[in-house]
């Protein structure tokens, strides 16, 4: 009995470094950082749409509404310092935008990666009864980024190095952060998906097969007319209890090799799906770009670095010298 | 586990020390993780709760504090707001949040989307009935308190909604309607109901009227 819980924990231990603590080519982490950093830019950039009419000091979300719905002082925004100054709202959310936007292109990294989570940690508080699943999202997303060498690859970064003769060209130093930011990326979105799966079999409609037409019979989320399918229950069935499987089971079977693309390639017709038919593409991006994560960093090179390899910040030239800088 | 994600020629190697350090941080973190989700919405075990309890502000510091329980248990019938306004010329102006037609881009339509549905789920915090006649006098104190909070938050954010829509339109009094929108039967789309069907809607509660320049 002792020697087995000797060996348990001995081996636990191993798989749990191995898992956590070994160094990984930070090409994933970029590319994510990209693609998410374009979600955030977007997301807040439509603030500016009624940036006053939601956050201003008439707004339809006063500061002790948004405080009281969130039951928590510790929800700190620092919007909340600027909601009664129309002027001083919009300075701060223009110069939100412009961080975001360094983000995106993996410029001084290290710093706006750090106040990129912040700004969407501190809108979604801010914005609180305007939000739905996107800014979850984008909150872990933002905060796994900015804990990882997110301007490694991909970036300005890399590139403003390379030009300065900082580094010789070659294959992305690994690093242990840049692993330990995609595993939690990966960690989070099992627990995502299994608690969504969980959730629903609470719900008769689920069981029954027939959830998929309550969502899509919804008016108000409606995009693409799918009143059709009201001819076909099966498909109905047959997608209902696809998505709740999968939901259910991903935290298991996206981890083994041979299972996982077929894993990840359910992801897309399920989020871009809810994006299209139900006028939530922004979200049903922002779930695809969090599954990239588990996209092997040889296979995001074997793909971009033919395009972005002599580009500003190409991994193939640049990424060790972001590896410094970012 | 198995994956390809890892390559360790030429990187770098941390300390024992380090990786233990970092990996009492790593469990810390993903209990909160966890414990957000196992904790809400209900139902949940106590057990969850109390956890729950010691990741909490971490939680709500890092925007942590998520149920994800997207489109569950059930998809469920939608919340609109109807309002009405009197313009300076007499004349009265009807729309409804969200607005397919004018809320764009779809974002921003989602933003309005869901503050009606915050809306309905404030208003249903409200009792709509009296205090239980088993509470002792505390409780019953406590719950008229709480009652009384849940009311004023509701008519706070209808309050702050409506003068919106006087500022937007230029109104001198709106009066906002909360709707439930039902789902329609697969049979009833089928017989040519359109998912927009007037009587698909039902009144929940209606607010104000609130007045320009009125506080």
């Amino acid at each position: 009995m002792r020697a087995y819980f000797a060996e348990l924990g001995r081996t636990g231990w191993q798989q749990w470094n191995r898992f956590w603590f070994t160094p990984a080519d930070p090409a994933t982490l970029g590319l994510v950082r990209l693609l998410a950093g374009l979600i955030l830019f977007y997301t807040h950039f439509v603030w500016t749409v009624d940036l006053l009419g939601f956050l201003g000091p008439a707004g339809r979300i006063p500061v002790d509404v948004a405080q009281r719905l969130q039951r928590s002082e510790l929800a700190w925004s620092h919007l909340y310092w600027l909601s009664s100054s129309a002027s001083g709202l919009w300075v701060a959310h223009v110069l939100a935008l412009i961080i975001l936007l360094m983000f995106v292109l993996g410029l001084c990294t290290r710093v706006t990666s750090v106040l990129s989570a912040l700004i969407a940690i501190s809108y979604a508080h801010r914005a609180t009864g305007a939000l739905f699943g996107l800014d979850q999202v984008n909150g872990f997303l933002a905060l796994y980024l900015a804990i990882g060498p997110a301007g490694a690859a991909y970036s300005l970064d890399a590139w403003r190095a390379r030009r300065r003769g900082a580094v010789a060209a070659g294959a992305a130093a690994p690093q242990v952060m840049a692993n330990v930011a995609l595993r939690l990326i990966q960690v989070h979105l099992c627990v995502v998906y299994l608690f969504a799966g969980l959730g629903k079999l609470l719900g008769q409609s689920w069981w029954a097969g027939t959830a998929l037409w309550g969502a899509f019979a919804n008016f108000e989320y409606q995009t693409l007319d799918m009143t059709w399918l009201v001819s076909y229950p099966l498909l109905v069935n047959l997608a209902t209890q696809t998505i709740l499987v999968w939901e259910i089971t991903y935290i298991v079977l996206v981890w083994p090799r041979l299972l996982r693309p077929l894993v990840l390639a359910l992801a897309i017709p399920l989020h871009l799906g809810i994006g299209l038919a139900m006028g939530m593409m922004t979200f049903g991006l922002a779930m695809l770009v969090a599954n990239l994560a588990f996209v092997p960093p040889q296979l995001v090179r074997a793909v971009l670095d033919p395009w972005l390899g002599s580009a500003p910040g190409g991994a193939g030239q640049g990424a060790r010298a972001a590896t410094r800088a970012g | 586990m198995t994956d390809s994600h890892h390559s360790v020629s030429g990187a770098e190697a941390w300390s024992a020390r380090r990786r233990i350090v970092v990996s009492c941080l790593l469990a810390l973190h993903l209990a909160a993780v966890v414990s957000a989700p196992w904790a809400g919405p209900p139902p949940s075990p106590q057990l969850a709760r109390e956890v729950q309890s010691l990741f909490r502000p971490y939680q709500v510091l890092a925007y942590l504090n998520h149920g994800y329980r997207f489109f569950a248990p059930d998809p469920g019938p939608s919340h609109v707001v109807r309002y009405e306004i009197e313009l300076p010329d007499g004349r009265r102006l009807q729309g409804r949040i969200p607005d397919p037609a004018t809320d764009w881009p779809r974002l921003a339509y989602h933003r309005q989307f869901m503050l009606a549905e915050t809306l309905y789920n404030c208003y249903t915090q409200v009792p709509q009935e009296a205090a239980p006649e088993t509470l002792t006098a505390q409780q019953k104190q406590e719950w008229q308190q709480q009652a009384s909070a849940s009311r004023e938050l509701v008519q706070r954010l209808a309050e702050a909604m409506g003068r919106q829509l006087l500022l937007q339109h230029g109104g001198n009094r709106v009066r906002l309607y909360l709707q439930e929108h039902l789902i329609p039967f697969p049979e009833d789309v089928e017989a040519g109901m359109r998912l927009d069907d007037p009587g698909l809607y039902q009144n929940v509660a209606e607010f104000g009227p609130f007045e320009r320049g009125a506080s």
